[in-house]
């Protein structure tokens, strides 16, 4: 199969008021696959992954200079719809934020807002086959209507990515998803990762070097707002070619 | 295995210590190989016993550095050049294993041997066990040194082992001609020199593992 680049960025450089967050970010990003960040905490890679659906628009002293084109549009033109932006670019978050709402309500309600579903037919498809992409379904389709506070922690991470997907999104954006959970719950989110790349393309920030390995086909190692080096997973974690790279996942930074 | 040290202080120290481990064992095994090499050149029939026994010791080296690889594998889980380490260090104490092995297999092979076997048979033996001496004592200095260079000429050293393999055979072929009674002992020779040249073929690949775990990447023939 052909690999295609579904995000470029060329020459991006954030600031937050007067300290700079990124300097000259050059990464490709290919369509079905699932990308890995990482780097130590403060090093830009959530600040990279949050340009990709533009929520550093809502800080008001961040600044943004340079492209990040998604299927080759520059997502940062004058003209671009914001929101239809976000309807594209789902993301999940490090700690699972349901909304306090139901189990139902919490998959639905993108698809509302965003005007997809017409009927409640729909919708009602819509939830069922978003649970069932993020391997839920089976353990709450019984109880739909209780809220999605009452599942635990990795139950309310797919909730999330349920959510996320309910919407069709293009790419999904994952911020350290598996930080707060515990081993199975990481097991069943990596192996979920796994089967929606092949229907979306997905970036991961992950502090576990291990998870980026199982998870990831391609790694870019982020330092002090560089991307320092970006490859193969295998190759990066197997013979990384830069030193400092080398240092970071062997654990001898600092 | 960089000169830069862990955060993980004991990480690092782990490492140091299967790295440790594996010289020691080297050491072991070459002073096995001399060892073997000798009794057979003086045919001293007595440390046959004192040669199984450091056979013994270099198995029990090989089983303590896969227990100490296992154990960083499932608790340091290593990457890059960490993992290559692991990696080539198990390959390694393989390889070191099966020359001690060779080296007890000779040893014994001389005791039926007679006292007036030919002089030129005996050197042409003797210079074989040298070279294979020689090219164990460099593969040792590439894993101490961490040295590519010193792991390409051990390497290239094949090439003078079996040339001085075929040699070797060629005396005894020509030991065997002149009596067909030699034939027990010509055989047992074949097996020496043969050994030695299986030790030598472990030898380079103790040495292409070196490579491998410098350079991330096998060692091709320029």
């Amino acid at each position: 199969m052909d690999i295609k680049i579904k995000i470029k960025s060329t020459n991006l450089n954030v600031f937050y008021g007067e300290k700079q967050a990124l300097f000259d970010i050059n990464l490709e990003i290919n369509q079905n696959e699932v990308t890995a960040l990482i780097g130590p905490s403060g090093c830009g890679k959530s600040t990279f992954i949050r340009c990709i659906n533009r929520m550093n628009d809502v800080i008001d002293i961040c600044k943004i200079q340079g492209e990040i084109e998604m299927d080759g549009k520059n997502i940062y033109a004058p003209n671009t719809d914001v929101v239809s932006l976000r309807e594209k670019v789902g993301m999940v978050f490090q700690k699972p934020n349901p909304f306090p709402k139901s189990i139902y309500d919490n998959v639905c309600y993108g698809p509302k807002i965003h005007g997809i579903a017409e009927t409640k037919d729909d919708l009602d498809q819509i939830v069922e086959n978003s649970l069932k992409k993020a391997a839920l379904w089976n353990e709450v389709k019984d109880r739909l209507q209780e809220p999605g506070t009452s599942l635990s922690g990795g139950q309310q991470q797919r909730l999330c990515i349920a959510r996320a997907i309910s919407v069709n999104p293009e790419v999904i954006l994952m911020d350290e998803p598996c930080s707060a959970l515990d081993p199975i719950a990481t097991a069943k989110i990596e192996e979920l990762i796994d089967e929606l790349k092949t229907t979306f393309t997905i970036i991961i920030v992950t502090h576990s070097m291990s998870q980026a390995v199982r998870v990831s086909q391609k790694t870019g190692f982020f330092h002090l707002g560089k991307l320092i080096e970006v490859g193969t997973t295998e190759k990066i974690f197997k013979n990384p070619t830069n030193n400092m790279t080398q240092d970071y996942i062997t654990g001898r930074f600092g | 295995m960089t000169d830069d040290k862990h955060i993980v202080k004991s990480y690092g120290e782990e490492l140091q210590f299967l790295n440790d481990s594996l010289i020691q064992m080297g050491s072991l095994t070459e002073s096995l190989l001399a060892d073997s090499m000798n009794a057979i050149i003086i045919l001293d029939k007595d440390s046959v016993a004192r040669i199984v026994e450091s056979d013994k010791k270099i198995n029990e080296y090989r089983a303590k550095i896969d227990s100490q690889i296992m154990t960083l594998l499932v608790k340091r889980a290593p990457m890059a050049i960490d993992l290559r380490f692991a990696i080539t260090s198990l390959r390694i104490s393989q390889d070191f294993e099966r020359i001690g092995d060779l080296a007890k297999g000779n040893a014994k092979k001389m005791l039926p041997l007679p006292q007036n076997l030919p002089q030129d048979l005996l050197s042409s033996l003797k210079r074989l066990g040298n070279v294979v001496d020689a090219q164990l004592n460099k593969s040792l200095d590439a894993y101490i040194k961490k040295s590519k260079d010193i792991a390409i000429e051990v390497i290239r050293l094949d090439t003078s082992v079996n040339e001085h393999t075929f040699l070797a055979i060629k005396e005894v072929l020509a030991y065997l001609s002149k009596d067909q009674k030699n034939l027990e002992y010509a055989t047992n020779l074949l097996f020496v020199a043969k050994n030695l040249e299986r030790a030598g073929d472990h030898i380079r690949r103790v040495a292409e593992n070196i490579y491998y775990f410098i350079e991330g990447d096998y060692y091709k023939k320029s």
